[in-house]
């Protein structure tokens, strides 16, 4: 399914692009770690989007890797736009700032105008659901970003504004990735509901464990306000955010203020408090999946997917009959 | 989902070991009824794995 999809990417980025300066500098994006064509990336948007199809419409069609490429290509726009706004610079690809934002623009175009075009030549009467909940998704997607920079200039967002970050940037992210890929196979609102729902659980959950991996040191020294950072910095005046030197001119930390700083956030309870977060949507996940019951035809995809992840083993074999 | 009380019952047992803190978290008056449901099933996979953050879904998607 991955080589399946990247053969796809590369396919829209040449069909849409015809300079060949600006597709070199696309592919250049995309071939750093944690994008598409990088040989490690797991192109998670993707592969939930065609799961989500398949499980729906029990085949693998054109239009359907055409638009979980889209997809794919989104989530790198917001994924690209992320770093763009967290300072990150970018050792892989040589790119400048100004250069990635032109990139981050046109992966925007790419995934919209790609997912856009295989929903308008899928064999279906009628492709205004898809198209519609494509732009509103990724609209919403937006909206989480902007709350996250805005979260990130106050002085002491709550937990409860983390976790809304948190569902707002990737559940909006898997929403969009696994609804638009069933709306792609039905026009059963409920079906596309769920399914939606599925993937919002899916990437939240995700989330909250990439935000646990990740918090030590890099997202706590960055000043990043995910759920462990969040609730670790209300639990100490010392550590409380801003008081960290960060951003681009940043000195570091030494050693002994970093093994500090580790001792107290291991100890402070951060970690388990986003763990029994992360597990309600992993559950909530599990639910979803129960409730779709006969409406999912073909699941190995999905039991692919998820089951390696959220579901106790031979539970989809169990709804499947 | 609001977090407090979750929150207040993670910094109260702040310093427990974790098995500890889960089932105190999964019994705590007036936990809302996800949060006490993950805890307690965290709680068992920690007793039988002793492994509470390296899950498979890491696997997947870090």
């Amino acid at each position: 399914m991955l080589e399946t999809l990247r053969a796809e990417v590369r396919q829209i980025v040449a069909r849409y692009c015809t300079d060949p300066t600006h597709a070199s500098a696309v592919l250049c994006a995309l071939r750093a770690p944690d994008f598409a064509l990088h040989a490690d990336s797991r192109c998670r948007a993707g592969v939930l989007a065609l799961a989500a199809f398949e499980a729906v419409a029990g085949v693998r069609t054109g239009p359907a890797v055409q638009a979980a490429a889209g997809v794919e290509l989104l989530m790198e726009a917001g994924f690209l736009l992320d770093h763009l706004a967290d300072g990150e610079p970018d050792e892989a690809s040589e790119l400048g700032h100004g250069e990635r934002l032109a990139v981050a623009i046109t992966l925007l175009g790419y995934g919209l105008g790609a997912a856009s075009e295989a929903a308008a030549i899928a064999d279906r009467s009628s492709t205004l659901g898809p198209i519609r909940l494509l732009y509103q998704t990724f609209i919403a997607a937006c909206g989480g970003q902007l709350l996250d920079l805005t979260t990130d200039r106050r002085e002491a967002p709550t937990t409860d504004e983390a976790l809304r970050i948190t569902e707002l940037k990737a559940g909006r992210l898997g929403r969009l990735a696994a609804g638009v890929g069933a709306s792609m196979a039905t026009r059963d609102a409920e079906t596309v509901r769920q399914l939606g729902d599925l993937g919002s659980n899916i990437c939240t959950h995700a989330q909250l464990l990439d935000d646990i991996e990740d918090a030590f040191p890099d997202d706590l020294v960055r000043d990043k306000r995910t759920v462990p950072v969040v609730f670790f910095c209300g639990s100490s005046h010392e550590w409380y955010p801003g008081t960290l030197d960060t951003g681009p001119a940043a000195r570091p930390l030494g050693d002994a203020p970093l093994a500090r700083l580790e001792g107290a956030y291991r100890s402070s309870g951060a970690e388990i408090f986003t763990r029994i977060i992360a597990q309600t949507y992993a559950d909530r996940a599990k639910e979803t999946l129960a409730g779709l019951g006969t409406r999912v035809v073909r699941g190995e995809a999905l039991e692919g997917l998820i089951g390696a992840n959220l579901v106790v083993p031979g539970l989809i074999a169990v709804l499947m009959g | 989902m609001r977090l407090s009380e979750l929150e207040q019952a993670v910094r109260r047992m702040v310093g427990s070991e974790p098995g500890h803190l889960l089932t105190a978290v999964a019994g705590a008056e007036g936990m809302p009824v996800e949060f006490a449901v993950a805890a307690k099933s965290l709680g068992e996979r920690q007793a039988a794995s002793g492994n509470l953050f390296r899950s498979a879904s890491q696997a997947w998607f870090s």
